[in-house]
This record gives C-alpha cells, sequence and structure tokens, in this order.
C-alpha cells in the first residue's frame, strides 16, 4: 500500500524551552484507518494539525507525496479533511447547504458544481431535507454529520477526526460508525473512546510525552496501556 | 411563567420563526421599510411617535413588547454618555435627541430582527447590493455572539452552582475568562476554516 502520510522526527515547541513535539515517527497508507491514543497533552491534536500545516514544526513530513510547506498548503488542504472536536467551531455559514459548499467553493469550483458536491455530500451523511435551515440550530449528532459533510465535500484522500464521539449519544455514535466504515478514505482518528476505536480501526498508535510509544493491532495496544476502562494497564507508559 | 432550564441566548431566533403576518411579509419589504424608518428617524424631530407604533406592530406579530424594549435598551449606555456630555454643556434638548434617537432608530431594528431570521434579512441585504464582506461579519458576530451567550450561561449555572453570588468580583472574573475562552475560540475557528481551504472571511 502506498504511503499517504509520512512522518519522520517531527518535533515541535508552542514556546522555547517547551517541546510538545520531541520526534514523532508515523505512517499512514491508503484507505487505512488508525486510532490515536494517548492521555491529554501528549501532543495528539498537535501532530495531526501539522498534517494540514496549521502547524509547521521540524523534520521530515509528507502528505500525498508532497511537502507540507507554501505552496503546497492549499492542495493538500483539499487533500485532507480535518473534523474537529466541536462542530461549534466548524459550521460557520449561515445555512446547512452553505455550510457544506464552502469548501468546494474555496476550491475554485463554481457555484452550481459546489452546490451539486455539498448536496452529494449531505446525503451521504443522511441529510437531504431542509439544507436552508441554519446549521446551529441542529443537534450535536446532526451538526457533526453537516460538519462531516462539509470536509467530504472536497472529496479529500484523508480523514481526520478529533475526538468525534465526544458530543454523541450511544445512537448517534453508532450512526457515526456505521457512516465511517462506508467511507473509503484513510483515516486517523483521535479518540479515548476504546470501544469506537476498536470497530472502527484495526491498528491504534499511543502518543506519549510528544512520541509515538507503541504502535500496532488496537486491540494490543488498548490492552497494553489500559485505554479501556474495565482493564488496567499492563505496562507503564514510556517515562519521561 | 414556566422557569427556562436551558440557556437564553437568542430569543430572537425563536421570536423570528412566527406565524404572524409581519413573519410572513418578505424581507426585502421588511428591511426597506426598516431602513426608510431609520432614515425618518434620523430626520425628523418628531419621529419619536414611532415608538408606539413599533409597540402595536409588536402586539400584532405576538412579540413580547416589554422583553423587545428591554433588549433595544442595551445601547442606551452607549448614548447616555452623549446625552450626558450634552447635557452638561447646557443643550438638555440635544441631550434628550441622543437618548431617544437611537433609542427608537434600535427599536425598528430589534423589530425587524424579531419578525425575520437572520438568513432571511442578510438575503435581502445581498440583493441591495451590500458587500458579502460585511454580511459575512455580521453573521459571524451573530452567530458567535450566541455561541458565547451560551457558554456564559454555563459559567453561570456551574458557578450558581457552586454557591456564588452575583458579585462584582464574580462577575469580573467569569467575564475575564469567557474574554480568555472567546480567543481561544476564535483561534479554533480560524483553524477550522484554514483546513476547509478558507483564508478566513472572504
Amino acid at each position: 500500500m502506498s504511503c499517504i502520510v509520512d512522518a519522520r522526527g517531527l518535533r515541535f515547541s508552542y514556546q522555547p524551552g517547551r517541546e510538545i513535539l520531541r520526534g514523532v515517527d508515523f505512517h499512514l497508507h491508503r484507505a487505512e484507518s488508525v486510532a490515536v491514543f494517548g492521555r491529554n497533552g501528549s501532543g495528539k491534536t498537535t501532530f495531526l494539525l501539522h498534517l494540514n500545516g496549521i502547524l509547521r514544526g521540524e523534520g521530515h513530513l509528507r502528505v500525498c507525496d508532497l511537502p507540507v510547506a507554501p505552496p503546497h498548503l492549499q492542495h493538500i488542504r483539499r487533500k485532507i479533511g480535518f473534523l474537529f472536536q466541536d462542530p461549534e467551531d466548524q459550521l460557520f455559514r449561515p445555512t446547512i447547504l452553505a455550510d457544506v459548499a464552502f469548501g468546494p467553493l474555496q476550491a475554485g469550483l463554481p457555484p452550481a458544481e459546489a452546490e451539486q458536491r455539498a448536496r452529494r455530500a449531505l446525503a451521504a451523511v443522511g441529510i437531504e431535507e431542509d439544507l436552508g435551515r441554519a446549521p446551529y440550530h441542529l443537534s450535536s449528532g446532526e451538526k457533526q454529520r453537516v460538519a462531516l459533510a462539509g470536509i467530504l465535500a472536497v472529496e479529500p484522500e484523508v480523514l481526520i477526526l478529533d475526538e468525534p464521539t465526544t458530543h454523541l449519544d450511544p445512537p448517534a455514535r453508532r450512526a457515526l460508525l456505521e457512516l465511517l466504515r462506508t467511507l473509503p478514505q484513510a483515516k486517523l482518528v483521535v479518540t479515548h473512546d476504546a470501544a469506537f476505536a476498536r470497530a472502527l480501526c484495526p491498528r491504534a498508535v499511543f502518543f506519549d510525552h510528544g512520541r509515538v510509544a507503541a504502535d500496532g493491532p488496537t486491540e494490543e495496544i488498548i490492552r497494553r496501556f489500559g485505554w479501556d476502562l474495565g482493564s488496567p494497564p499492563e505496562t507503564s507508559p514510556v517515562p519521561r | 411563567m414556566a422557569q427556562r432550564i436551558g440557556p437564553r441566548h437568542f430569543a430572537f431566533d425563536e421570536w423570528s420563526r412566527g406565524g404572524s403576518f409581519l413573519h410572513r411579509l418578505d424581507a426585502r419589504w421588511k428591511l426597506a421599510l426598516t431602513l426608510l424608518a431609520l432614515l425618518l428617524t434620523s430626520l425628523r424631530q418628531e419621529a419619536w411617535m414611532a415608538a408606539p407604533a413599533v409597540a402595536l406592530l409588536a402586539v400584532a406579530a405576538r412579540l413580547p413588547v416589554l422583553a423587545l424594549a428591554w433588549r433595544t435598551a442595551a445601547v442606551l449606555p452607549f448614548s447616555a454618555v452623549f446625552a450626558l456630555m450634552s447635557w452638561q454643556s447646557g443643550d438638555p434638548e440635544r441631550a434628550a435627541l441622543l437618548l431617544w434617537r437611537p433609542y427608537v432608530s434600535a427599536l425598528w431594528v430589534t423589530l425587524l430582527m424579531a419578525v425575520t431570521p437572520l438568513e432571511d434579512v442578510l438575503a435581502a441585504a445581498r440583493r441591495f447590493g451590500a458587500p458579502r464582506l460585511l454580511l459575512d461579519v455580521m453573521h459571524f458576530i451573530w452567530r458567535y455572539l450566541g455561541v458565547l451567550g451560551e457558554q456564559a450561561w454555563r459559567m453561570r449555572t456551574a458557578a450558581a452552582a457552586r454557591g456564588a453570588d452575583r458579585s462584582f468580583e464574580v462577575s469580573a472574573a467569569s467575564l475575564a475568562v469567557l474574554f480568555a475562552a472567546s480567543y481561544q475560540r476564535a483561534v479554533r475557528i480560524h483553524r477550522a476554516q484554514l483546513s476547509r481551504g478558507g483564508g478566513g472571511l472572504q
């Protein structure tokens, strides 16, 4: 399988003397689904924000065979669909249709084609009626689906989902899981939800103190680091 | 009246979805008439008499008149500063003008927003040739004032649950936290826009 994300020795500090990423090595292949575990503050989201160039650290990083640097950033951002943790941050247009069409319009598509793409993406997530509603009047699950449609509309090759189940009740989680299973894109899912990760991702990585401490089958990672409420960790995390 | 359990932000979102004749009127007509009303208010001394007319229209639209009047009073602290300056300079007539004229103008706008969903107002303004950037900014402000309002409500609820009073100290500290949280949210929103190929509002 070809490598769609290739990171080696990635380092980053928000401020001098306080390194958040301390040499991250990670690769993701096409159509692969990988869960990303780790304690709060271990660098997971910081790493993800490097993949579409929102943050720029040091080291080797290529996405879709392109270096994550100008002048490739706009192209890379069309290849990566980033679903943020709080859909309130992501829904900023007056209507559902306008919000989902935002990405295709930014990509330079004519308005008519952008609207068609938006309608197709909304249909894919099961929202086909009342597209003139304001997105912020929806339930959490619906907002999440509209936000997902917004990133699907640009037809990305990689989906990055940052704690996608945080605001969802169990039926909405199940619906999101079933939807994600039908999508062919490679997926990186930051989550504390072990059951969700087990059901969606055969592989997982564990972030610890700014590095990938482990990389392997999801069940093994969950058991090893006690990432399931029912079982304590088999080993201690990597010491500082 | 039953006590509201949820956040109280944006009663306008609820009010604007009523079924009265004013609600059903085309947004372009409502916007045009509001703009005309604002023009007359700014030009005519006796336009203060429009205030009862606004109240009657609100009643006809089945809106809570007192709540509308109270929300509109948010403009008074700003105009009161200038009114006070005029009063102190020995011009009480001008001081009165500086108080009622902004208030009556704001009443017209409040009525418009109470009978017309924001999306329709912005679409109407777009049809009239208003710059898209301006409308996007207005929508952003409206949208995220609501989000901040919800956050403020949650903070107040959490503080009350811990026995906090409504003292100046508690309110000031909460406001500072809300300001910082707003900045963080703005950073996240910008990142979300960048991730979808945007460069902020365009």
